[in-house]
């Protein structure tokens, strides 16, 4: 699980992003943040990922954008690298199963990104950090994978902190939503609008 | 690469076009031959077992102390990742012995090895773990942010990260300064054996160079010159290419 208490990450000198914000994200549980753009969201998950006080002991991941598999080696090595589950339904469940052998540099960036969450999925860590995982993917595409995802973190008991920027992925991944700005951080959840509320706010 | 190509043909045009008229220019042959009679030259050294086993000789010699310079290097590199206060030694080592030509250490080995082939290996070793130790440490520790952050987030041991992260990450880098330290230890080795000579039974391509030198045989030594420089340039071109096809 995650919990911030009177948290804020701070840039130049000490001038905090926003306001001290508290959250909780239990196990099971997928939170997402949603903002504008350089309101901090991308900073809180570096801040929470570098954390090493005992709340944090468990290992954490970073994934942002799609850079993140090695290009120097085979999509394939990647994957073995770094799972301790197997990953071979999941690569067939998101039609990935002919780009395993080849090189992450010849993968278009929604198939790279597909690859990341697979390689995450499978890696053995309870905790996950996604910083805009599916950006690359196109609406359907993304939709679907936004939902199997959420499954299998609902069904592996993970915790899951994930940012984004898309209001309908965040429907669908989110099992709580939250909108960061300066002000801190406030609980949409349950608002009909997200649109409306981020505007409002 | 063929534009590269071009410009070597190029080149070399530019350079027998200049070459004949400073020939014209000076008029003596004894200081200055004609490109033609260099290249007869050329034509009729690579036909003698002496060239051949002096080319042999100092490819040998270079081959072997490259080797053995880098890979001692890049044990210690191993050693430096491991251990944090070896790597603040070498580093200090490093700034002691970098800028001390490797020249000057002639005299004080000289006293241990004599002047043969035992000392040609030692300083061309010397001078490649003091010049490119540090520079492929650096090269290692300046991969990307993300990668850094990538290892960091795995949790993976310093030996498994520089293996499957570090070195890959930074292997044009590496392979663009063990150019660097290859094209060093030829200057170094040419220049050892056009300074020794043949002293102690050692005769390679610059031993060779005051041989013909001796017995004013001008021609074929410009030729020799010129087997020197292309073979630099040869490797010098693979190692660059290598360099780019592993660029990440």
């Amino acid at each position: 699980m995650i919990e911030l208490s009177n948290h804020t990450v701070t840039v130049c000198d000490a001038i905090p992003l926003f306001a001290p914000i508290d959250l909780s994200v239990q196990a099971g549980e997928i939170a997402v943040i949603m903002g504008t753009s350089g309101v901090g969201k991308t900073s809180l998950l570096a801040s929470i990922a570098t954390r090493t006080d005992v709340i944090f002991k468990n290992q954490f991941r970073v994934f942002q954008e799609s850079h993140q598999l090695f290009p120097w080696m085979t999509v394939r090595k990647n994957l073995e690298l770094v799972c301790q589950k197997p990953y071979i339904d999941l690569v067939k469940r998101w039609n990935l199963e002919q780009y395993l052998d080849h090189s992450p540099t010849n993968l278009s960036g929604g198939q790279r990104q597909r690859f990341t969450l697979i390689r995450s999925l499978c890696s053995g860590l309870r905790t996950l950090l996604c910083d805009e995982p599916l950006s690359a993917l196109d609406g359907l595409t993304g939709a679907t994978v936004a939902k199997d995802f959420r499954e299998i973190v609902h069904e592996e008991n993970l915790t899951v902190l994930w940012v984004t920027h898309n209001v309908t992925e965040a429907r669908i991944v989110g099992d709580s939503i939250y909108l960061l700005s300066k002000n801190g951080l406030k609980d949409i959840t349950r608002e009909d609008d997200l649109i409306v509320s981020i505007l409002t706010l | 690469m063929f534009q590269s190509l071009r410009y070597n043909i190029l080149s070399l045009i530019l350079l027998l076009v200049g070459w004949h008229v400073l020939y014209l220019m000076v008029q003596e042959p004894l200081i200055f031959p004609d490109s033609t009679s260099i290249i007869a030259a050329l034509y009729n050294m690579v036909q003698t077992a002496k060239f051949w086993n002096s080319f042999a000789l100092t490819m040998k010699t270079l081959i072997i102390s490259y080797v053995i310079g880098l890979s001692l290097t890049i044990a210690i590199i191993l050693v430096c990742f491991r251990y944090q206060p070896i790597r603040e030694l070498f580093e200090k080592y490093c700034s002691y012995f970098n800028p001390l030509p490797s020249f000057v250490l002639v005299p004080f080995m000289s006293l241990f090895m004599g002047l043969g082939a035992s000392l040609v290996y030692s300083i061309i070793i010397w001078n490649i773990v003091w010049t490119s130790g540090l520079q492929m440490l650096r090269a290692i520790e300046s991969v990307h942010e993300q990668w850094h952050k990538h290892v960091v987030n795995l949790r993976w041991k310093p030996l498994k990260a520089l293996h499957h992260v570090y070195i890959p990450a930074s292997i044009s880098n590496i392979i663009g300064i063990a150019s660097v330290s290859w094209a060093n230890s030829w200057r170094i080795l040419i220049s050892l054996e056009v300074v020794f000579g043949s002293i102690g039974g050692y005769f390679g391509l610059g031993s060779y160079i005051i041989d013909v030198k001796s017995k004013l045989d001008i021609d074929q030594m410009y030729a020799i010159l010129f087997v020197i420089a292309l073979t630099g340039v040869i490797i010098n071109s693979a190692l660059n290419n290598l360099s780019k096809r592993y660029k990440v």
